[in-house]
C-alpha cells in the first residue's frame, strides 16, 4: 500500500470544500488532522471492507470497486529518449465514494463517486519539474473508470486497454495526457507477472480487522511513446511501476507519514519498499514491500525485513519543508544494500496536494532507477 | 473689529428671522437632496445590474450558449473529454420566485462545485463544520440550495427549513442546504439574489433532462477557440464574455443615461435654486453691513463675516439635504429597480449603493454653489463705502453694462448646444453638455429679454389704460411702476427669473415628454395588443398549446377572429436575448417606422428616429415578404444590431442551421426592453428555431359588451385550466400600462421637486427684494401712497417676474422636451416616438409661474404695506 493515496483521497474530501468555495486550501498541517480523518470510520459501515474472502481477479478487478471508499491506479517510470535524456512521469488516478449511494434523481450529474488525477513529468537534464492535476465527479463522462474494457479517465487524462493486433499480450495500456506544459502518450506493456501485495492481495495495514486493502502490482510495463515539454517532442522508452489498490480501510492513528519506494534495479530484480512513520517519524511495525525476481516470480517482506535510513535532508523552497534526499536501503536476505537518491532535487508538488514524488538513481553494487514517494514533512 | 463678534452679529440676525434662516436652509438642503437623490438612483441601477451579473457572469473568457438558450450536456462532455480543456463549467441559471422570501424574484444557479475555482468567486465560511458537512451533501445528495446568510437571516430562515420556488404554475419544495458567507462583500451582495445548487438538483427542479443553460470557458489561445468552435453544432454558438455582459451592460446603460439626464435637471435647478436663496440671503444683511462697516469693520472682516455665516448654514443645509437626498433615493431605487425587472431584466438584488462619490458631489454642490452665490455680494458688502451699503442695490449701473455681454454668451452657448445636437450620434457626455449649454445660455439670455419684454409692455399697458375705463387707470400705472422696478433691479430679478424659468422649463420639458410617450404607448398597446381576451400557457418549460383548443375558440359562437402565434427567446450574439414571433394569423397593427415596400416605392420615409411612422405599408404584401423569410425586426433589434434602413439589407440572427442572414421587411415600433423582437414565418420559425407550436392566441369578439360570457366560453373549452392563462386584453393593456407608468414615477418626483424648487425659490427672492426696496416704499408712502397700492406695487412686480420667467420657460421647455424625447431617450432607449406638445401644459407653466410668484408676493406685499415710513426713511 502507498499510504499517502489514502491520505490524498482523505485530503481531497477536505479540499473540495475549498475547491467550491473558491478559497485557497489551508495549510494542511493546520486545517486536517491527518491521522485523525484516515482513522475515522465514521459512515464507512455501509461501504464494502477488504476481507480475505475475496480473492483478486484479473482482468476485471483492474476495473473500479465502487463499494469500496477509496481507490487508485498508479502508473510512475522512467523514461529516455533516443539520445538518452532522461525523464520520470507520474500518471495516477483515484476514486473517492462521497456516499455509499447515490442520491434518487433523474438527473445523469448524479452521482456519489468522484475522481481526481495527478500527472508529473521530470526533466533531468534541464532540472525541470512539471505537475498538475484534476478532480471531476462521475458525472455524464467527464470522469470515470470501467472495468471491461479497462479505462480510467478524468477530461482527456486515461489509462486505458488496448485491443488491436498490434498489441498481442493482454494488459497493455495506453496512457494520455496533457497540460500546459507537458503531455505524454504512451504504450505500456506488462513483462513481469502482478505481485498480489500482503497476503495474496490483502495488505494489512492496522490491527483492526478491517484495516487492510486490496492492493496489486505490475511491477515493470515496458514503455513507449511520445512525451513532450513545451514545444519538444521525444520519442521515449522505458520501464513504468503500476499500482492498483482499493478499501474502505483507515490507518492507525500514530501515522504520521510514509516513505515508498519502488526500484527497478539493473540485475533485473525490482523492489518495492514502503516504510510508514510515527509522528515521532520511528518506522511503525506495518512497513510493507515486495521484491520480485527477474524470471517474474516475488516474494513479500514485511518490516523486519527492510531498512531505510535517510541519510541526507533537502528543504524545499517554496514549501519550506524538509525532506530526506538521500537514502540507504538495506535488504539483508537478499543482499541489497542500495544508494538512492532524486535524480534533480525539487519534484515536490505544492499546487494543491503538498508531497514529494519524483524520480530516483539507485548508485551502489547494483544500479537502478525508480521513484520515491514522501509526505508528513 | 475683530471677527469673531461679527459673526455673532450675523448669526444672531439670522436667529431673529427664523423664517428667512429656514429658507435659506431649505433652499440649499433642497438643491442637494434632489442631485443626492438621482445620483444615488444612478449609482444603485448600475450596481445592482452589476451583482445581479456579476455571480452568473464569471470570470470566464468565452461562453458556449444555445440559440434558444439551452444545450445538450455532451457538449460539455466533449469539451472536457475530446479536447481536455478542463477550465470549463456547466451552468443552468433561471428566474423562480421564492414564496418564503416574499416572492422576491431569484436567479436559481445550478453549477458543479467541482467545475467552479476558476469561475466564480464564493465564498464559504470554512470554520463552519456544519456548512462544510451540507456542502458535502450539496455535492453527493444534491439535498438542496445554498442561499446568503444575510438574506437567510432577514427572513428567518435556517439550514433545512424548505423554500417554495414558483416558475409559472410549477411549484417546487426544496431544502435549505447551507449558507453562503461572502468573502467579501461584494460577492456577499452578489449573492444575494441566488439560490446556488447543484447543477444535478438545478436541472431536476427545471425539468431539464440532459440540457444546460450555458458552458462558461476560459480558453487561453485561438488553437482552444478552434478546438471549441469546431465541436459545436449550428445552433450553438461560442461568444466572447465581454462581449455578453456589454450587452447586459447596455442595458444598465440605458437606465443610466436617462437617470444622468435628470440628475443633471435637479443639478441645474439645485444651483439655481442655491445661488438664489444665498445670494438674496447676503442681499437682504447689506444694511446689518453697512452698519458695521461704520462702526469701524474692516472689508475683510465684512467679506469673512458673511462667507462664515453662509458656509455655515450652507453646510447644515448640504448635510441636512444629503439626509433627504438619501432617503428620496431609497424610494427611487425601488422604483427603478421593479421598472428594470418588469421590462426585461431580472434584477435580483436590489441594491442601495450611496458612494461616497455621490456624497461629497451633494457636499460640494451644496458649498460650492453658496460660495458662487455669496461671492459677489460679500465682495460687494465688502469693498463699498459704508453710506453706499446702506442705500439700495448699488451694482445694478454696472450690471447693466453686462447684459450685452452676458445675450452675446447665452446665444453662444445656444448655438453650442444647436451644434452637438444637429450631429447625428453624439456621446452622453456631449449631449449633457449640449443640455447645460442650453440651460446656461437661456439663463444668460434672460436679462436681455428681460429689459426688452419691461420696454416693450408699458407701451402695451398704456394703450390697455387708455381702453379702460376710469379706476382701472391707477393699477395699470402700478403695473408700469412695476416693470420698471424689475428694470432697475435687474441684476437681482434677472437671477430669479431665469432660475424659475428653468425650473419652470423642466416642469414643461417633462411633461411633455410623459405625455408623449405614454400616448405613443397607450397606441402601440392598441395596436399590439388589439385581442379583447388573451390565451397564454403557463407552463414555463412547455408553452405550447393545444392546437385543437386553437380551432375550437375559432368555431365558438360570438367570435369574429383570432390572432394566433408563438414566441421563443432565442439567443442573438449582438443583443442577447431575442423574442422571435411567428403568427398564424396576425390581426394585430404595427406602427412601422420603415418597410422595404415604402423605401423601394418612395425615399418619403425618415429613418428610425425621427419619429416619422411614414404610409402604412400596404399588409398584404409584407406578408408576402415574410413568407419569402423578409423578416420584420422591432426598432430596438434594429438599433442593436446596426441594422440601416434600405433595399436588400439584412441583419444576421443565430438559428438551428447557425448564423443566417434575412432581409429584413419593416422596421415596426417597439417600446418592450432588451434585444429587440422579429417577427418571421411560421415556415422560418419552423425551419430556423424548429417551432411550429401556438404558444399565444389573442380572440377578438363582436360584441365587446360580452367578454366575459366569451371568456367563460373559452375557459369551458380546456380541460387543465392550471395549465393556461385567460386574461382579458383590457387588463393586460392595463398591466402593461402599469409597468410603463413605473418609469415615470422619478419623473413625477422631479416634477415635484420642481415645483417645490420653484416656490422655495420665488418665496426667498421675493421676500429678499421687497425687503431691500423698504426705503423706496418708504418713500412711496411718504409720497400720498396708501398701503394698498404699495401692495399692488409689490404683488404686480412679483407678478410680473413669475409671468416673464412662464413666457421664457416656453420655449427653453420645448426645446427640452425634444432633446428628451429625440434624443436622451432614443440614445437611452432605442425607443422612438412623437413628441406632442399640449398646449395645456403651456398655459399651466405660464399659469403656474405667474400664480407662484403673486402668490409668493403675498406675504411680503402685506408686510410692504405695512411699512413705518419714518423708519423706512430714517437713513435719509
Amino acid at each position: 500500500m502507498k499510504p499517502f493515496k489514502a491520505l490524498i483521497v482523505q485530503w481531497a474530501m477536505i479540499l473540495i470544500v475549498g475547491m467550491a468555495s473558491g478559497c485557497s486550501p489551508p495549510p494542511p498541517t493546520q486545517s486536517l488532522d491527518i491521522a485523525q480523518a484516515l482513522s475515522s470510520d465514521e459512515d464507512s459501515a455501509c461501504y464494502d471492507r477488504a476481507k480475505k474472502s475475496e480473492t483478486i481477479n484479473l482482468p476485471s478487478d483492474h476495473g473500479p470497486h465502487n463499494g469500496f471508499k477509496t481507490e487508485w491506479w498508479y502508473y510512475t517510470g522512467n523514461l529516455k529518449s533516443g539520445s538518452g535524456r532522461h525523464f520520470g512521469y507520474q500518471l495516477t488516478f483515484f476514486r473517492q465514494a462521497l456516499a455509499c449511494r447515490t442520491a434518487p434523481g433523474p438527473s445523469k450529474w448524479r452521482t456519489n463517486q468522484f475522481y481526481f488525477a495527478h500527472f508529473a513529468v521530470t526533466d533531468t537534464q534541464n532540472q525541470q519539474f512539471y505537475s498538475a492535476h484534476r478532480m471531476n465527479r462521475q458525472s455524464v463522462g467527464i470522469a470515470g473508470a470501467s472495468r471491461s474494457p479497462f479505462r480510467v479517465w478524468i477530461d482527456a487524462w486515461s489509462a486505458k486497454d488496448i485491443k488491436g493486433p498490434d498489441h498481442a499480450r493482454p494488459g497493455s495500456i495506453q496512457l494520455t495526457a496533457r497540460d500546459q506544459e507537458m503531455a505524454i502518450d504512451l504504450t505500456l506493456v506488462p513483462e513481469k507477472a502482478v505481485i498480489f501485495q500482503g497476503d495474496q492481495g490483502l495488505s494489512r495495514k492496522g490491527p483492526g480487522p478491517f484495516d487492510a486493502s486490496h492492493y496489486y502490482s505490475i511491477p515493470v510495463l515496458i514503455t513507449q511513446g511520445k512525451l513532450e515539454i513545451g514545444n519538444e517532442s521525444f520519442e521515449v522508452l522505458g520501464k513504468t511501476w503500476f499500482d492498483h489498490e482499493w478499501s474502505t480501510s483507515a490507518l492507525g492513528d500514530d501515522a504520521g507519514g510514509w516513505d515508498w519506494f519502488a526500484i527497478h534495479l539493473d540485475d533485473g530484480r525490482d523492489l518495492m519498499v514502503c516504510q510508514v512513520r510515527k509522528k515521532d517519524n520511528s518506522p511503525n511495525e506495518y512497513g510493507f514491500g515486495s521484491i520480485s525476481f527477474a524470471d517474474g516470480t516475488y516474494e513479500i517482506l514485511g518490516q523486519s525485513d527492510f531498512s531505510i535510513q535517510a541519510v541526507q535532508l533537502w528543504k524545499s523552497p517554496k514549501t519550506g519543508r524538509q525532506y530526506p534526499a538521500r537514502w540507504k536501503i538495506l535488504v539483508p536476505d537478499h543482499t541489497i544494500d542500495l544508494e538512492v537518491s532524486p535524480v534533480m532535487d525539487g519534484q515536490e508538488h505544492s499546487h494543491m496536494f503538498v508531497y514529494y514524488e519524483g524520480a530516483v538513481r539507485v548508485t551502489g553494487p547494483v544500479t537502478g532507477l525508480g521513484y520515491v514517494e514522501m509526505t508528513g514533512y | 473689529m475683530t471677527l469673531l463678534p461679527l459673526i455673532r452679529t450675523c448669526f444672531r440676525t439670522s436667529k431673529s428671522h427664523p423664517l428667512r434662516t429656514f429658507l435659506l436652509v431649505f433652499g440649499i438642503a433642497l438643491g442637494v437632496a434632489g442631485t443626492v437623490a438621482i445620483d444615488i438612483a444612478k449609482t444603485s441601477v448600475s450596481r445592482s445590474f452589476d451583482l445581479s451579473t456579476a455571480a452568473l457572469t464569471s470570470r470566464s473568457t468565452h461562453q458556449v450558449v444555445g440559440s434558444q438558450f439551452s444545450l445538450p450536456q455532451s457538449i460539455f462532455t466533449k469539451i472536457r473529454t475530446h479536447i481536455g480543456i478542463h477550465d470549463s463549467a456547466p451552468v443552468i441559471t433561471a428566474q423562480v420566485q421564492v414564496k418564503e422570501l416574499n416572492f422576491q424574484a431569484m436567479t436559481l444557479m445550478g453549477v458543479d462545485p467541482f467545475s467552479e475555482k476558476k469561475f466564480r468567486a464564493v465564498g464559504f465560511q470554512q470554520q463552519d463544520r456544519q456548512f462544510s458537512g451540507n456542502l458535502a451533501h450539496m455535492i453527493t445528495r444534491a439535498s438542496g440550495v445554498l442561499m446568503s446568510s444575510s438574506l437567510a437571516r432577514a427572513h428567518d430562515l435556517k439550514v433545512g427549513r424548505h423554500l417554495t420556488l414558483m416558475f409559472g404554475d410549477r411549484e417546487v419544495q426544496v431544502p435549505i442546504a447551507g449558507v453562503i458567507e461572502g468573502k467579501d462583500t461584494t460577492v456577499g451582495q452578489a449573492f444575494q439574489g441566488i439560490l446556488l445548487a447543484d447543477i444535478s438538483l438545478a436541472q431536476e427542479i427545471l425539468g431539464l433532462a440532459d440540457r444546460i443553460s450555458r458552458i462558461d470557458l476560459v480558453l487561453k489561445d485561438e488553437s482552444e477557440i478552434e478546438a471549441v468552435k469546431n465541436l459545436l453544432s449550428p445552433s450553438m454558438v461560442l461568444v466572447k464574455t465581454d462581449q455578453q455582459n456589454q450587452t447586459i451592460r447596455s442595458l444598465s446603460k440605458s437606465f443610466e443615461t436617462s437617470l444622468t439626464a435628470f440628475s443633471m435637471l435637479t443639478l441645474f435647478m439645485g444651483i439655481f435654486l442655491i445661488y438664489n436663496t444665498v445670494s438674496f440671503s447676503v442681499a437682504r444683511q447689506r444694511k446689518l453691513n453697512g452698519t458695521l462697516r461704520a462702526l469701524g469693520a474692516t472689508r475683510q472682516e465684512i467679506f469673512w463675516a458673511v462667507e462664515a455665516e453662509v458656509m455655515v448654514y450652507a453646510l447644515v443645509g448640504s448635510v441636512l439635504g444629503l439626509v433627504l437626498g438619501i432617503a428620496l433615493g431609497k424610494g427611487a431605487v425601488h422604483g427603478v429597480c421593479a421598472t428594470v425587472s418588469d421590462m426585461y431584466f431580472t434584477l435580483t438584488v436590489s441594491q442601495i449603493h450611496i458612494s461616497p462619490v455621490t456624497l461629497v458631489k451633494g457636499i460640494a454642490t451644496g458649498l460650492l454653489a453658496s460660495i458662487a452665490a455669496s461671492l459677489v455680494p460679500a465682495l460687494n458688502a465688502a469693498g463699498t463705502r459704508p453710506i453706499t451699503l446702506m442705500q439700495p442695490s448699488g451694482g445694478e449701473t454696472s450690471f447693466k453694462g453686462y447684459i450685452p455681454g452676458l445675450a452675446l454668451a447665452g446665444g453662444g452657448m445656444i448655438m453650442g448646444a444647436l451644434m452637438i445636437f444637429s450631429r447625428s450620434e453624439s456621446s452622453s457626455t456631449l449631449i449633457f453638455s449640449g443640455v447645460f449649454l442650453v440651460f446656461g445660455g437661456s439663463s444668460f439670455l434672460s436679462p436681455c429679454l428681460v429689459l426688452g419684454l419691461t420696454r416693450l409692455i408699458p407701451s402695451l399697458l398704456g394703450s390697455v389704460a387708455g381702453l379702460l375705463k376710469k379706476g382701472a387707470g391707477p393699477q395699470m400705472t402700478l403695473a408700469g411702476m412695476a416693470l420698471r422696478n424689475i428694470r432697475r433691479s435687474l441684476s437681482r430679478s434677472s437671477v430669479l427669473i431665469a432660475s424659475l424659468m428653468v425650473v419652470i422649463s423642466v416642469y414643461i420639458g417633462i411633461d411633455t415628454m410623459t405625455t408623449s410617450f405614454r400616448r405613443s404607448i397607450i397606441d402601440w398597446v392598441e395596436g399590439h395588443i388589439g385581442g379583447d381576451i388573451h390565451i397564454s400557457s403557463t407552463d414555463e418549460l412547455n408553452r405550447s398549446l393545444d392546437p385543437v383548443l386553437v380551432e375550437k375558440i375559432q368555431g365558438l359562437e360570438g367570435v369574429s377572429g383570432i390572432s394566433a402565434y408563438n414566441i421563443h427567446k432565442v439567443f442573438s450574439r449582438v443583443s442577447g436575448e431575442v423574442h422571435i414571433f411567428s403568427y398564424v394569423r396576425d390581426l394585430s397593427e404595427k406602427q412601422w417606422t420603415w418597410t422595404a415596400l415604402n423605401k423601394i416605392e418612395s425615399d418619403a420615409i425618415g429613418p428610425p428616429g425621427t419619429g416619422t411612422t411614414g404610409v402604412e405599408p400596404d399588409g398584404k404584401s409584407l406578408n408576402a415578404l415574410l413568407e419569402d423569410d423578409w423578416i420584420f425586426v422591432s426598432e430596438i433589434f434594429a438599433r442593436r444590431n446596426g441594422f440601416i434602413p434600405g433595399p436588400g439589407a439584412f441583419v444576421t440572427m443565430e438559428t438551428l442551421k447557425g448564423p443566417v442572414s434575412f432581409k429584413v421587411a419593416g422596421v415596426f415600433r417597439d417600446f418592450f426592453m432588451g434585444g429587440g423582437r422579429v417577427i418571421v414565418s411560421r415556415d422560418a420559425m419552423k425551419t430556423y428555431w424548429g417551432h411550429q407550436d401556438i404558444t399565444a392566441v389573442q380572440v377578438f369578439v363582436k360584441d365587446r359588451s360580452a367578454i366575459d360570457r366569451r371568456m367563460a366560453d373559452v375557459l369551458s373549452l380546456i380541460s387543465d385550466k392550471t395549465r393556461v392563462s385567460i386574461r382579458s386584453g383590457l387588463s393586460i393593456k392595463a398591466g402593461i400600462l402599469g409597468v410603463f407608468d413605473k418609469t415615470f414615477l422619478i419623473t413625477s418626483a422631479l416634477q415635484v421637486l420642481t415645483a417645490i424648487v420653484a416656490l422655495t425659490g420665488i418665496l426667498n427672492s421675493v421676500m429678499a427684494l421687497i425687503l431691500e426696496r423698504s426705503r423706496e416704499l418708504g418713500i412711496l408712502r411718504a409720497c400720498g401712497a396708501d398701503p394698498g397700492q404699495i401692495r399692488s406695487l409689490v404683488l404686480w412686480e412679483c407678478t410680473f417676474n413669475g409671468f416673464f420667467a412662464g413666457v421664457f420657460a416656453l420655449p427653453l421647455g420645448y426645446a427640452l422636451a425634444w432633446i428628451l424625447v429625440y434624443i436622451v431617450n432614443y440614445t437611452a432607449f432605442g425607443w422612438t416616438y412623437e413628441m406632442q406638445a399640449s398646449m395645456s401644459t403651456f398655459v399651466q407653466a405660464l399659469v403656474f409661474s405667474s400664480l407662484a410668484a403673486f402668490g409668493a408676493g403675498m406675504v411680503p406685499a402685506i408686510g410692504a404695506s405695512r411699512i413705518s415710513v419714518a423708519q423706512a426713511l430714517r437713513t435719509e
